[in-house]
């Protein structure tokens, strides 16, 4: 069954690709002869049939509606409730004697919770409601009937009696719509005239008619002198679609509350019938949240009516307006073909928007019911997102890019467009192969002006022969985009691109970026791979600094996570835009958690050795800008790419931010990869500061690697720690010969010195010699 | 103490967490103050450096940690098992001392269990 749907999505999905595939190549042959033909019979009959056919749809859904609302909220259909309750309040009447046994021995056994004192007035006020329950239920939804009719009736005067879907249908003129019209149903009005006895009245009915069809086809003739026939096709093909998708969403609104309304009727049935079950399980503690539950449901359905009738009256207040602009023009527009009227339509904001005005309040109704925890709303509405989901995912993959991209990208929309066919086609069975030549077809007809051979050769030649500072130029007083990105290309390939000034290489990204498609993949990779190149220069204001540093540290994070640190090279580290790049990656590295030792190890040799270079660089300035106020991030990765951690560490002392949270980390993260051939390069600065935050345990494991000097120079530093520390320490054989005692406190009194001490006092207190 | 002249294998043992956790274990087995449990880790140094013998490991803690017999022999048979068995070939004569050190079998005291031998 799945499989199935799966199947039919795909066949719908083509059908609709069809459509707009035909609308877009139609115009590319559109010859004078040919063209006339199509868009007078071909395609104005495709249009209507399809208009038709949704219009169609609209229409059940909007008599659907109607129906329902008259059903929803007449009382005249509760003959099933009141048997069913009949029947429920029996049997809940024989439960008493039950629960009326369970009290009983609850009391003998002194279980206060069901004992008679406890359930007993509750059982005799319950055993009467139970009686009154149905009158209780109806009190209630006649109350939410009675308010939801006045709104109702209230819509129904407004729309002058004809009813509220069918005034909601005709103020969005959706029904006119359904019939298409054009000049020839004038000549079908002249004929019907023929029908009428009276001579004079059927003169004047086939004149008024006559002048009607001349009016009519003069329209035409004249839009069609005014516009080309490319234009026409287009615009007709554009409203068709638009359309209707606008008739589909209204029957999706009307289809959707008309189901609300019959689940309201059905579950508030239900719900009346099981109401004096419900009530007993009032007495009972244990069974309690039963009638919670039911109480919540049974009220939240009766909110729902007064709110949602309220929505409705609103909408038709709204569309019944002065202010409301008719969808005339609409209808005009399908059946004339006459293009003013087409964009009259669509680029009326106001028509559009009261459109959306009228079907958002409907669809604020079905919202309420879902916020009340109404049966059926939710999936109502999820139906409708998926479908506006699938819609939009359309228009952003195909229609989307036909809108945005210039006309002289045709060939890659129409490309991009066969290769997504071909894709969808590949998931059609005895399809596949056929899917798959398209979709290969697609991909390179979507990418051949990306790479015009004629100036992809001339680039080239360039690139390979000229500096960056020539590339740059050149690039720069490009004047075609054409030219742009074929340099840019070129001096990718030639590795080259890096070295091109920030102002060409914004140059070269934005303009793949406008191709579109690929065109915005390639300028992601440019950038991640050179996060630089949007930062022209330091700023001096430390607000947009900071907001400089961020985008910068945002870019840098892509191309470590895309792994375009890879490719860096030696020149990636050069000038000011290098410098930038090892601040922005340092600064990834700890604001993003980014393991300096795997973005290291992951980098080329040559990458490393700049790398190296630019670090050691920056932990030896006096104060490091790039970390704030400290260097760690600096020193850490030195001493991941180089493994020499005594330089790393070399004048480390003091020059640390403490507070870093990091410090203990890394450093003895880096002590336990030291060998002893690091450790007898150690300054004395080093070990001061390696001292001050090695661990015990570390400072233990750490012993093997000294030799004897050094186990000295170690052991004054460890002497100067606390004394946790230092007994630790004092329990390792090697480290137990130099290290000092804890500081001597008082010491305790032997037993002599305490008999002495108390025989003292005695002598004292009684006076003995 | 001459580290240069000790293994790595060795030291490795002299260096280890390990040796300070079984330091702290024997510390708290036989409750021994802070000076003893140092001195008890110079001992086992001075062993691993060969600057004393395994034999006469149990007079050096008797006399240095100023205890009694018996605690003593205990306290060297637990090094012995703990630290100094693994150092074996390094060490020599650690099994030997050991067997002497061995503490004697006691027989059940359970009151429950009739020793008809005595009866």
């Amino acid at each position: 069954m799945k499989k199935i749907s799966k199947i039919f999505t795909k066949k719908s999905t083509l059908i609709i690709a069809g459509i707009i595939l035909f609308g877009l190549i139609l115009p590319l042959f559109a010859q004078a002869g040919l063209a006339d033909w199509i868009v007078n019979k071909f395609y104005r009959f495709l249009a209507k049939l399809i208009i038709s056919l949704v219009g169609m749809l609209t229409d059940l859904a909007s008599r659907f509606f109607e129906a329902m609302l008259d059903l929803g909220f007449n009382r005249s259909y509760q003959e099933v409730a009141q048997t069913g309750w009949g029947m429920s309040r029996d049997f809940a009447n024989l439960l008493f004697i039950l629960f009326m046994v369970v009290v009983a021995f609850a009391t003998i056994l002194r279980l206060e919770r069901y004992g008679a004192k406890q359930l007993l007035p509750t059982i005799i006020i319950i055993a009467l409601l139970i009686n009154f329950s149905f009158v209780i239920c109806a009190v209630i939804i006649d109350f939410s009937n009675l308010t939801a009719s006045i709104f109702i009736n209230n819509a129904q005067q407004a729309s002058g009696n004809q009813g509220v879907a069918a005034t909601l249908t005709d103020n969005l003129k959706l029904a006119t719509t359904l019939t298409p019209f054009d000049c020839n149903d004038y000549e079908d009005g002249i004929e019907n005239c023929n029908e009428l006895t009276d001579a004079t009245a059927q003169q004047n009915c086939v004149d008024a008619f006559r002048a009607q069809l001349q009016t009519c086809e003069a329209t035409i003739a004249a839009s069609q002198q005014s516009t080309s026939t490319k234009d026409e096709l287009v615009n007709l093909f554009t409203v068709t679609i638009l359309g209707s998708i606008i008739l589909l969403i209204a029957a999706f609104v009307f289809f959707a509350a008309g189901i609300l309304l019959i689940i309201r009727i059905i579950a508030i049935w239900f719900l009346v019938i099981l109401s004096p079950i419900v009530f007993i399980c009032y007495i009972m503690p244990g069974l309690r949240n039963n009638w919670e539950k039911w109480w919540k449901s049974f009220i939240s359905w009766c909110i729902f009516a007064p709110i949602f009738a309220f929505f409705i009256w609103l909408a038709v207040r709204v569309s019944s307006g002065p202010t409301m602009v008719r969808m005339t023009h609409f209808q005009g527009a399908i059946t004339s073909g006459n293009p003013a009227l087409v964009t009259g339509f669509f680029s009326n904001g106001a028509t559009i928007l009261n459109y959306f005005l009228v079907i958002g309040l409907l669809i604020g109704g079905l919202i309420s019911a879902k916020q009340l925890g109404i049966y059926g709303a939710s999936t109502a509405l999820a139906i409708g997102k998926k479908w506006g989901k699938g819609a939009t995912d359309w228009t952003k993959g195909r229609v989307g890019r036909a809108a945005r991209a210039p006309k002289e990208y045709g060939a890659a929309v129409a490309g991009g467009a066969i290769e997504g066919i071909g894709k969808k086609l590949q998931g059609v069975p005895l399809l596949k192969g056929v899917g798959e030549r398209m979709a290969a077809r697609g991909k390179r007809v979507a990418e051949k002006p990306l790479e015009d051979p004629r100036l992809k050769k001339q680039a080239d030649e360039i690139a390979r022969y000229s500096t960056p500072e020539q590339i740059s130029h050149l690039v720069k007083t490009a004047k075609t985009p054409g030219m742009t990105r074929a340099l840019g290309r070129a001096a990718i390939e030639q590795k080259k691109f890096s070295k091109l000034d920030n102002t060409a290489k914004i140059k070269v990204a934005d303009n793949f970026r406008a191709f579109g498609g690929d065109g915005i993949r390639i300028a992601e990779e440019l950038e991640a791979r050179n996060p630089s190149m949007r930062i022209d220069h330091r700023e001096t204001d430390p607000t947009k600094l900071a907001a400089q540093e961020t985008k910068l540290d945002k870019k840098t994070e892509e191309g470590i996570k895309k792994g375009y640190h890879k490719e860096y090279s030696e020149e990636t580290f050069e000038g000011e835009g290098g410098e930038m790049l090892t601040e922005s990656m340092l600064r990834t590295a700890k604001k993003f958690g980014i393991s300096i030792d795997k973005m290291v190890s992951a980098m080329t040799v040559e990458a490393q050795e700049a790398w190296k270079g630019t670090t050691k660089a920056k932990f030896t300035d006096d104060f490091d800008k790039t970390t704030g106020a400290d260097n760690l991030q600096a020193r850490d990765s030195y001493a991941a790419v180089t493994g020499d951690i005594p330089t790393a560490y070399a004048d480390s002392k003091g020059k640390i931010n403490k507070k870093d949270p990091n410090v203990v980390t890394t450093l003895q993260k880096h002590t336990a990869e030291m060998r002893s051939s690091d450790y007898e390069k150690l300054t004395k600065d080093s070990i001061q500061h390696i001292a001050e935050y090695v661990s015990p345990a570390a400072a233990i494991n750490m012993v093997t690697k000294l030799n004897d000097e050094m186990t000295i120079e170690f052991a004054n530093e460890f002497n100067k720690k606390s004394d946790a520390f230092r007994s630790q320490l004092r329990k390792s054989p090697i480290w137990a010969p130099h290290i000092n005692p804890p500081a001597a406190g008082p010491r305790s009194k032997t037993k002599e010195e305490l008999f002495e001490e108390a025989q003292e006092k005695r002598r004292k207190d009684y006076g003995i010699p | 103490m001459d580290i240069k002249n000790i293994p790595q294998h060795i030291l490795q043992i002299m260096g280890s967490m390990n040796t300070v956790d079984f330091n702290t274990s024997i510390e708290e087995k036989y409750k021994l103050s802070e000076e003893q449990i140092h001195q008890l880790a110079i001992l086992e140094g001075k062993i691993f450096s060969k600057e004393l013998s395994v034999a006469d490991f149990p007079g050096a803690v008797k006399t240095t940690l100023n205890l009694i017999e018996n605690t003593t022999n205990s306290i060297a048979f637990d090094v012995c098992q703990g630290l100094f068995l693994s150092a074996e070939p390094y060490l020599i004569g650690v099994k030997q001392l050991m067997a002497r050190l061995k503490p004697e079998q006691v027989e059940s005291e359970n009151p429950n269990i009739v020793n008809l031998k005595n009866k």
